[in-house]
Formats: structure tokens, sequence, C-alpha cells
């Protein structure tokens, strides 16, 4: 038997404090401003959007990857997606943002592959050119979503949405091949090689799957949004952090066996904080240092490894 | 009785650059047989196995298998053909289940998605086999070395290969699970599976084998039936030499009114080891002995700083330090080598100069940069007194023969000139006459003035170099005893009762 410390109703417990904490803390600093139902509905809708990201990254990050590309891909693929809806409504909308979004996993894994370098160093080159072709595909000109094309930007639609992905994540991850070759590849590459495990075809699955989430991502950021313009200059690199704090939330919690869980209450509960900070009118600059800080100390308090272990 | 030949390896020769690994070797193994491979570290046993399982491309030469000219393009390929194989270090991934490590890449399906009460049913099925009733769904890093060592051994046996290969596969397990793996084997065999058995056991070999072969410097030396040839036999032909000569070694003496060098005071920490104190003289060879998990290694570990002490005190020529890591400890100029070469010791992608260099360049400090000719001098001098079998000093240390890669650790600690020198499981996994030469070196360097801790699974080799012995179980020192007055019978008694 499991001992309670490794469970996942343990990992339930640890994220369910850290919510109450978070939000009774600035509750007590600021109980008119913060922490209605209604505020927490709002943080709650806003977070999964990010949750849909981090459940993307968590393939990649796993095998002991990054992409730098994710906040260009979700820029370029609400474009895709948005001059698609103009022809073909909702069909164009959700295939142009996804479809978008998967192809362009598929290349950079593909890419990653091929050349053989850091994906860090690949994904930094390819959010560049994708930054440049979502320009050149909007035509410089700010894409807005059709009023009658919003069913995603709130409840029930996002919540529909989000839960999909979520649900598909799961599934991936607990009942095909994907999820323990992820982990076993993160483990150590070399071996997993030598069990059988086709390195190279997981690492492409696992980039296309991520973008296959940033896609829908893209889908909600556009609609709750409304509108998307293309920017240039690295603009869309901040993009890629806050999808990214849920996987740590997820990597972290991976032991207790509730990834998922922990990236949808980390990404919550990051938005507790930052909202917060907004109720107390705290500077964006205070505001980003508390929220690294508390990021910092949440997975060092849940995932640092043991003394002696090595940390990459 | 063994069957038909099911595999034939004819004139293997691949050649390394500056080396030539193997040499037009022939090996054949038949159905229902277990074949040991025997040699001496660089021998070319690993470079056999590998060519066989598609690590390594031969040169020269063919395997048939099974009456079939085949060519292993790699591991998974191998396995595919049915080969199947378990090397010392365990190649599984710490992170997933043991259920999950024994089916990864084959994983059984239903209706699309992957069947995890089966997966969970067969491995507990497996598993019960080695006697072990596990969680099998618990991650692997949750357990011991011997039993992640049996999970990959329980792997092998599921994929239902024609050629099992067991590549050390007792250095980690204990003298039960040595006999459960030999039933085990005894099984396999009895189903018709060829096992090709390496093993630096002698005992070992004569308890299981039908048939061995045995290497030496990539040559054939000869294939034998298991009565053809006894232990001192075996090993002439394995090491070229007369064992005298070998054996010829005296233990560490140390000298009247010889100083204490290291002094450790009830030191421990309550989930490592309870309560150990121990002093060692300068020149002394203090052996460790006791069964895995008795706490030989955490105390070395403690010493060394690479785990935390909770209490208790240490002294350096009566001087009390701080050990808080082995930052410190190598400041105080204590050595350490550790048990996983592999894992802790050896640093793969560095060259063996690198490797060397390393302690030494930490004791001289980040303003004090060694040359490069400096380096090369160092390097090519340890080569030589250690006898290390490498083209130069830049070849990767990683690419090195188990014995070698232990005399490269030895160096960077002789080469930072110790006072006290750790040797944990330093023979493990090499041959005998690697061995003998790494106690010739350890028992020089006491000549020298170094002070040795050497722990030991072997306890002949404990007993034949040690000054004295500590002696230790469940986690507790329970006896000190002379090394020259003790023998095996004294030690295992004492473990087995846990008292002097």
């Amino acid at each position: 038997m499991q001992s309670f410390k490794n469970s996942k109703f343990y990992g339930f417990m640890i994220l369910a404090a850290m919510v109450l904490f978070f939000y009774a803390l600035f509750k007590i600093l600021t109980p008119s401003n913060f922490g209605s139902p209604a505020n927490l509905y709002s943080y709650f809708q806003s977070s999964i959007i990010y949750s849909v990201g981090g459940c993307g990254l968590y393939f990649i990050v796993v095998m002991g990857l990054f992409d730098f590309a994710v906040g260009a891909n979700i820029v370029l693929s609400s474009i895709v997606g948005v001059i698609l809806s103009e022809k073909f409504g909702y069909a164009g909308f959700i295939i142009g943002c996804i479809g978008c979004g998967t192809l362009i996993g598929v290349i950079i894994g593909m890419l990653y592959n091929r050349l053989n370098v850091p994906s860090m160093i690949v994904t930094v080159g390819i959010m560049l050119i994708l930054e440049s072709v979502a320009v050149f595909t909007a035509g410089g000109v700010k894409q807005t979503l059709a009023p009658e094309l919003r069913f995603f930007s709130g409840a029930p639609g996002n919540i529909i949405l989000a839960a999909f992905a979520f649900a598909l994540m799961w599934f991936i991850l607990n009942y095909t091949r994907i999820g323990t070759y992820c982990n076993a590849i993160g483990s150590n590459e070399f071996t997993a090689k030598n069990m059988g495990i086709d390195v190279k075809k997981y690492k492409l699955i696992g980039f296309a799957l991520l973008h296959f989430f940033v896609g829908i991502m893209a889908i909600l950021t556009v609609s709750y949004g409304t509108t998307m313009t293309a920017l240039t200059g690295m603009s869309t690199m901040s993009r890629n952090f806050q999808p990214l704090m849920g996987t740590f939330f997820g990597v972290a919690f991976r032991k207790y066996g509730t990834p998922i869980s922990a990236i949808v209450i980390g990404e919550f509960i990051i938005a507790i904080i930052f909202n917060g900070f907004v109720a107390l009118g705290a500077p964006t600059t205070i505001q980003n240092v508390v929220t690294g800080g508390a990021l910092l100390a949440i997975v060092t308090l849940t995932a640092r490894g043991g003394r002696g272990s090595v940390v990459k | 009785m063994p069957g038909k030949n099911i595999l034939e390896m004819k004139g293997i020769t691949i050649q390394f650059p500056g080396v030539k690994a193997l040499d037009g070797v022939d090996f054949s193994l038949c159905e229902g047989e277990i074949h040991s491979l025997l040699g001496e570290n660089g021998a070319g046993k690993s470079t056999l196995i590998k060519c066989l399982t598609g690590v390594n491309r031969m040169d020269e030469g063919k395997i048939i298998l099974d009456g079939r000219e085949i060519h292993p393009t790699g591991p998974g390929n191998a396995i595919e053909l049915g080969i199947s194989a378990v090397f010392q270090e365990i190649n599984l991934c710490p992170n997933l289940s043991v259920a999950e490590n024994i089916f990864v890449g084959r994983q059984p399906m239903k209706h699309g998605q992957i069947d995890w009460n089966e997966i969970n049913r067969r491995a507990e099925e497996l598993m019960s086999r080695f006697h072990l009733d596990i969680d099998v769904t618990r991650p692997l890093s949750y357990y011991s070395t011997a039993i992640q060592q049996m999970t990959s051994i329980a792997r092998a046996v599921d994929i239902q290969a024609k050629i099992l290969i067991l590549d050390e596969p007792t250095s980690s397990l204990d003298e039960n699970e040595v006999q459960l793996l030999f039933t085990v084997m005894r099984q396999l065999k009895e189903s018709g599976m060829g096992i090709i058995f390496i093993t630096h056991f002698l005992d070992q070999i004569y308890a299981v084998s039908d048939r061995m072969t045995i290497l030496r410097n990539g040559h054939l030396v000869g294939t034998y039936n298991i009565n053809e040839l006894g232990k001192v036999e075996l090993v002439t032909k394995m090491v070229g030499k007369d064992m005298d000569v070998i054996f010829s070694l005296k233990r560490a003496e140390v000298k009247d009114g010889a100083e204490i060098v290291l002094k450790a005071e009830h030191i421990g920490d309550a989930s490592k080891i309870n309560d150990i104190s121990l002093d060692l003289r300068k020149g002394e060879l203090m052996g460790f002995a006791g069964l895995l998990g008795s706490g030989r290694t955490e105390t070395a570990e403690m010493l060394f700083g690479a785990t935390k002490t909770v209490r208790g005190d240490i002294f350096i020529d009566g001087e009390k330090i701080e050990i808080k890591q082995p930052f410190d400890a190598i400041k105080a100029r204590l050595a350490f080598c550790p048990e996983d070469r592999k894992r802790d010791g050896i640093i793969g992608d560095l060259s063996i100069r690198e490797n060397i260099m390393l302690a030494v360049q930490s004791r001289k400090g980040f303003m004090h940069p060694m040359t490069r000719q400096e380096q090369e001098e160092l390097a090519d001098k340890y080569i030589s007194i250690l006898g290390i079998v490498t083209p130069d000093c830049e070849k990767k240390a990683g690419e090195l023969s188990g014995g070698n890669q232990q005399k490269v650790i030895l160096a960077r600690w002789m080469a930072a000139n110790p006072k006290v020198l750790i040797l944990d499981e330093p023979t493990r996994g090499i041959d005998i006459g690697a061995k003998a030469e790494i106690q010739r070196l350890m028992l020089e360097m006491c000549k020298d003035g170094v002070s040795v801790i050497f722990i030991s699974s072997e306890l002949d080799e404990i007993i034949r170099c040690s000054t004295r012995i500590i002696i230790m179980r469940d986690r507790e020192k329970v006896a000190e005893v002379d090394g020259s007055t003790c023998t095996q019978q004294d030690i295992l008694r004492i473990i087995a009762e846990g008292a002097a």
C-alpha cells in the first residue's frame, strides 16, 4: 500500500491548503476588493486558459525539454483561426487554431530531431520566425473575433473546452503509451532507448501534443480577449511563462499522481496571488517579484530533490 | 542436458581507435545451457555482448542465431530477435513503477488502451517467482538496488527471449538473493533458454554453469566444460599469470605509536546509522565488513560529508572539524571513491586527464589553475603508475573498462595526496587481476602513510588487507576485530549473531 505521504489525497491536501492560505492572506489584507465568489469564479476562468497550455507543456517538460515558441504559436494560431472563422465560422476557427498549432508542433519536433540541437535553441529560432509569420498573416492588422463566434469567451463554453482538454490529457497520460514513455525518456533517455522506446518519435509526439494544446489555448485566449495583434521582437516571450508555472506545479506533484489537478489548481493559485496584488494596488514590479518568489517557494517546498541529488 | 546450438559467433573482430577490442573471437551457446563468459576487465566480454545486442558493430565475423545469420542493429532489435540482456548497472527508469519498468515498450493493450490490470497482475506474478511480495505500482526508486536488479531480470525473463545475457547480475545481491536468482536461472535453463552469465565470482561460476569461455586481451583463450578446469587453472588462464604472484600481498601494518589521523565520535543519523565511533591511525587499512544495508556506505558518506551527519564529532589530526559537504572533507585531505562508480565517481564524458585532475584542482582552488602541460604530466604519471589501459590521457573515461575506470577514480584521489582515503567497494565488478592490482595499490598507499578505509562485500579481501576490521550490522557497529587473527567464519558469526 502507498504511504499516506505519497498518496493522491495528500497531494490534494497540500494544493487545497495552498489555495486556502493565499485566499485567506489576501482576504485579510484587502477584504473588500478581493475574493468574493464572483471574483473567484473570474480568477478561475482566466486561469484555466493557462492550465490548458500548462497541460501541453507537461509532455515535453517531463522529457527534460523546453519550448519558447508557445507564446508565438498562440498568437499565430489565434490569427489563423480568426481569419478562417470569417469564411468557415466555428469550424474554421477551431480547425484553424488547433490545426495551425499542431502543425507547428510537428515542425518543431521534426526540426529538433533533425538538427540535434537543444530544444531551447530550436524553439527560440522558431519563435522569431513565427512572430514574423504572424505579422505577415495578419497583414499588420489587429484580428478581431466576430461577436457571433464567442461561445468560448466565457462559461460554459470555455469551461467545456478546457474540461475536454484536461480529460484528453488525463486519458493520454493514463491510458496510452505516451505518458509512460515521456516519463521514461525524462528519467534516462539512453535507458529508454535500450528498452525499445523510439525516443525521437515520442519527442516529436510530445511537441505535437504540446502545440495541439496550445491550439486549444489559442481558441480560449482569443475568445476571452476577442482580439489578437501580431507583434515582433520577442514580445510573445512573456506568454510562455504563465502556462509554464502550471507545468511546474504538475511536475512537482507528479509524485502524488496528480499532475493535471496540480496544473489546474496551481494556475488558480497563481491567479489568486496575482489578483490579490492587483486588489492591494501593488505596483506591477512588486507583483512580479512576489509572484515569482511564491512560485519558487512552492516548487522548492514540494519538488526539491533530497540532499546530494543532482538537479538540472 | 544442453540441446542444439542456438547461437554461434564466428571470428568476431572489433577495432576501436587505438585498440583491437576483439580479435577473431568465437563463441557458441546451446539451448538450455548456462555458459559463463570470463576474463579480466578489458578482456572483451562486454564488447562481445555489446556486439550481440547491436550496441557495437563488428568489423569482421558473423553471428548465427538459430541457423540464420543476424545483424543486430541495437538493443531494441536484439530484443526482437530474442536476445535479452541485464546489465550490472541497472538500466531502468526509477521514476516509473516496477510494473511499468517490466512492461515499458511492450505494454499489453485492451481496446486501444493500456491494460493496467493485466500489467500489474503479470508484474506481481513475475516478482513472486523471485519470492518478492512487493507493491509493483510503486516507483522503482522506492526499492533497494537488489529489488531493482530483480526487476531488471524479471523484465528480461518476461520477454521470453531465446538468449538471456546476465552481465554481473549478482554484484548488488546478497547471498539469499543470489541463490534465488540461481533457482530462476535453472528454471529458465530447463525451459530451453540459453543463458550467457558474466560474473567475477568464481564460486558462482561453478555453482550454475555448464560451460565457460575465457577471453584475454580481446583473444579467445578457450571454451571448457565446467568440470574440465579447476579454479586455479581458470584464474591462471584469465589473467595469464601465476596466481601466487598476484596474491603475494601483505596486510597493512601500523607502526607502533602511529598517531590517530581520523577520529569519529558517536556520529549518526537515526535514519541511516545509529552511533558509530572509530579511530584510524596513520598508514592503517581499516576494513568495513557487513551485509548490504548494514550501514557501511552510509558511514563512509557521513565521514566524507556526502550525507548529513546529525550528531557526533569528527576529528582530523586531533582537531575537530565540521564536514558539511564533500568540499570540507577534501579540504581536510579526505578522499572518497564511491560505491557506484558510474553514477557518483567517474564522469564519463570527460577525458581521463580531466577526471584525474578534478580533485587536485578542487584542492588547489580556482585561483591556482593548472596548465595543460601540468595536467597531462600528472595524468600520464598516474596512467603509468596504475597501469590504466588507454591509448592516451585524452580518451573519454566512460569508454574505459570497469577496472580501468576504478583506477582513474583512484588516480584522482592519489593525485590529491589524501591523508585518509575511503574506498567503497572499489573491486566490485572487476576481474581478479584488477582486484589484486587495486589491493596492491591500497597497501602501497598505506606504506606511504595514507590511512585507508576499505569497504567490501568480499570478506577474503577484507581479511587479506585490513589491519583492523569494523563489523556492521543493522546500521550499527557491532564489533571491531584484528585483521591478522580473525577468519571469515568469525566475521560471519558476528554478522549473524550481532556481537563480538
